[in-house]
C-alpha cells in the first residue's frame, strides 16, 4: 500500500493525557491517577493497537497477541475489557463512526439551506477520511473481513447519513422514491471503497466537486448539480488543489478531537446574502 | 448470428433471459461434442456451487457440499477446477459473461425505437431480472462474493467498475463532458449497494418491482433530456 501515514500515533483513541507528553503508556508505579483514568486509557491504547495492526495487516491476520504488544496492557487486562478480538474491533469501529458522525453532523447544522449544509457535511467527510487513513480503512474496507454483527454495525452506520440527504426532498421539483438516500449513499460508499482500496485516501477531499454533483443530481436535477460542481470547482482552482488535498493537517494539530476534525472548509461563493458564516480565511 | 458491441469487442449472445444457461442455449451452438460435454458439467457445478453457498454461505461450503450438489464425483471436479475458490471463481466469471451480454442486448436491441432513458431502463430492467431469475446464482455473485477472498473481491470490484463504464455510454451521450465520469461509478456502486441489501435480506424477487425506482434515483435525472 505504499507510504500510508499513521493517525495512531497521535492516540485517537486514548483519552488525552494530563500533559503534551506522549499519550502512550501511564508511568509505572504509584502514580495517583484514578482506576477510571488508568482502564479507560488501558482501553484506549488496545482500541489503537488494534487499529494501527488492522490498518498494517488486515483483520484476519491481527491476533490478540499483536494487540497486546503494541498496546503495552497484559493479556489478562485486555480480555477484562474485550471478550474477544471481534469485541475489540467492533468498539474500534463504534468509535470510529462516532468521531466521523460528530464531525459530518456538527458541519451540516452549522448551514441552513439544504445543499450549504451538504457540501459542507461532504466535505467534512471526506476530511475526516483523508486525515484519518487508518480508520477509514478499518470503517471502509476491513469491516467487510469481521462478520455479520460488523456488517449490521456497518448498515446501521451507512444509513445514518441517509437523515441529511433525506432532507434534500423538501425542495425537490417531484416526489422522489423512498431509496433515493440508499442509492446516493452507497454510491458515495463504491467510490470511497475504491479510492481506500488504491492507497487515494488522502486524494478524497479532492473529489469534493464531483461528489457533490451526484449527491444533488437525484434531488435537484442535473442543471442545479452542474452549478455546484462548476463552482466548486472554480473555487478549489482558486484555492489550490494541493491545500484542499493537506486538509488542515499541515498545521501539525493533533486530531483528538472530533469537531476539529473538519478539515475541509466548505467553499462559499458568497451568492446567497442571508447565509450567515462569513469570511473563511482562504477564499478572502 | 447476431452480434453487439460491448466495450469495442464483438460479442455474440443468447437469447435466453437466464443468467445460467439451458439445454438450448444458443451459446452451445457452435461447441463441439467434446467442448459442450465440459460446459455442460462445468455449469452443473456452478449451479451446485450456487444452491450449496446459498444454504450455508461460501464459508461453510465444502467441495463435498458441491458435490453431492451436483451429483458428480470428486475426480470430475478436480479435472475441471483446481479447487473450490476456482470454481467460485469460474461460475462468478460465467454469470458475468451472461449478464453483460443480457443487458447489452436489451440496451443495444431497442436501438433507435426507444428513447436514451427508455433503453437504459431497459438495461437495467434485464439486469434485475437476471437477479430475480436466478436468486442462488445472484447471492453467489453479488452478496457471497464478499466472503469468498481476495480474488472474488477483486472480481466484484471489477464488475462494478464495468457496470460503471457501461453507465459512461448513456452519460456520454446525454450530458457530455457536463457531467462527470464520477457520476457512473457512483450510480454503479448506489445500484450494487441496493441490489446488495435487497438480495441480503431475502427479498430478491422483488428487484424488478424497482426499477422505476432506481431510474428515479439519479439515473433517469442523469439521461433524461439527453436525446438531442
Amino acid at each position: 500500500m505504499g507510504d500510508r501515514e499513521s493517525d495512531t500515533r497521535s492516540g485517537l483513541m486514548t483519552p488525552r493525557p494530563w500533559t503534551q507528553q506522549h499519550p502512550d503508556q501511564l508511568p509505572a508505579g504509584r502514580h495517583g491517577l484514578s482506576r477510571d483514568f488508568v482502564a479507560q486509557s488501558q482501553r484506549g491504547r488496545i482500541l489503537d493497537a488494534l487499529v494501527a495492526s488492522v490498518a498494517e495487516q488486515g483483520y484476519p491476520e491481527t491476533r490478540v497477541t499483536d494487540l497486546i504488544a503494541r498496546s503495552g496492557v497484559s493479556r489478562k487486562t485486555f480480555y477484562e475489557h474485550f471478550a474477544d478480538k471481534e469485541e475489540c474491533f467492533l468498539a474500534a469501529y463504534d468509535a470510529s463512526v462516532s468521531l466521523l458522525m460528530t464531525g459530518v453532523t456538527t458541519a451540516y447544522e452549522r448551514e441552513e439551506e439544504w445543499v450549504d449544509a451538504i457540501r459542507a457535511a461532504l466535505a467534512a467527510f471526506l476530511g475526516f477520511l483523508a486525515e484519518h487513513p487508518d480508520l477509514t480503512r478499518l470503517c471502509i474496507v476491513e469491516v467487510h473481513a469481521v462478520g455479520a454483527r460488523a456488517l449490521a454495525r456497518r448498515d446501521a452506520a451507512v444509513r445514518g447519513f441517509f437523515y441529511f440527504l433525506d432532507a434534500g426532498r423538501a425542495d425537490a421539483p417531484r416526489a422522489l422514491p423512498g431509496l433515493t438516500a440508499e442509492a446516493v449513499t452507497g454510491g458515495m460508499y463504491e467510490i470511497v471503497y475504491g479510492r481506500v482500496l488504491r492507497g487515494l485516501t488522502s486524494e478524497l477531499p479532492r473529489l469534493l466537486p464531483e461528489l457533490m454533483y451526484w449527491a444533488v443530481l437525484p434531488f435537484l436535477g442535473h442543471d442545479v448539480a452542474v452549478a455546484e460542481l462548476e463552482r466548486l470547482r472554480q473555487s478549489s482552482d482558486e484555492l489550490g488543489v494541493a491545500a484542499v488535498g493537506a486538509g488542515g493537517r499541515a498545521d501539525g494539530r493533533t486530531s483528538g478531537d472530533g469537531a476539529q476534525l473538519v478539515a475541509v472548509p466548505p467553499r462559499r461563493s458568497g451568492r446567497r446574502p442571508g447565509s450567515k458564516r462569513r469570511d473563511d480565511p482562504p477564499a478572502s | 448470428m447476431q452480434f453487439l458491441v460491448v466495450k469495442g469487442e464483438v460479442t455474440h449472445y443468447p437469447r435466453a433471459m437466464q443468467m445460467t444457461p439451458v439445454d438450448d442455449n444458443p451459446d452451445t451452438h457452435d461447441l463441439s461434442p467434446e467442448d459442450f460435454s465440459l460446459w455442460a458439467k462445468k455449469n452443473r457445478f456452478f449451479r451446485a456451487m450456487a444452491a450449496a453457498v446459498a444454504r450455508a454461505g461460501y464459508g461453510e461450503t465444502a467441495v463435498a457440499d458441491i458435490l453431492r450438489e451436483a451429483g458428480m464425483s470428486r475426480r470430475t471436479f478436480y479435472e475441471l477446477f483446481e479447487d473450490r475458490e476456482d470454481c467460485f471463481l469460474q461460475a462468478f466469471d460465467a454469470a458475468l459473461e451472461r449478464v453483460r451480454a443480457l443487458v447489452g442486448a436489451a440496451y443495444h436491441e431497442a436501438g433507435e425505437w426507444v428513447d436514451l432513458r427508455g433503453r437504459v431502463e431497459l438495461g437495467l430492467g434485464a439486469f434485475l431480472g437476471c437477479c430475480a431469475s436466478e436468486p442462488e446464482l445472484a447471492r453467489m455473485c453479488i452478496v457471497e462474493v464478499l466472503a469468498a477472498g481476495q480474488r472474488a473481491r477483486e472480481r466484484r470490484d471489477a464488475a462494478v467498475l464495468e457496470f460503471a463504464s457501461f453507465i459512461e455510454h448513456p452519460r456520454a451521450e446525454a450530458r457530455g463532458a457536463a457531467a462527470p465520469s464520477l457520476v457512473s461509478e457512483a450510480i454503479a456502486g448506489g445500484i450494487y449497494g441496493i441490489v446488495y441489501a435487497r438480495i441480503a435480506r431475502g427479498e430478491t424477487a422483488t428487484l424488478p418491482g424497482l426499477l422505476a425506482e432506481l431510474m428515479d434515483s439519479g439515473l433517469g435525472q442523469l439521461v433524461d433530456g439527453g436525446d438531442g
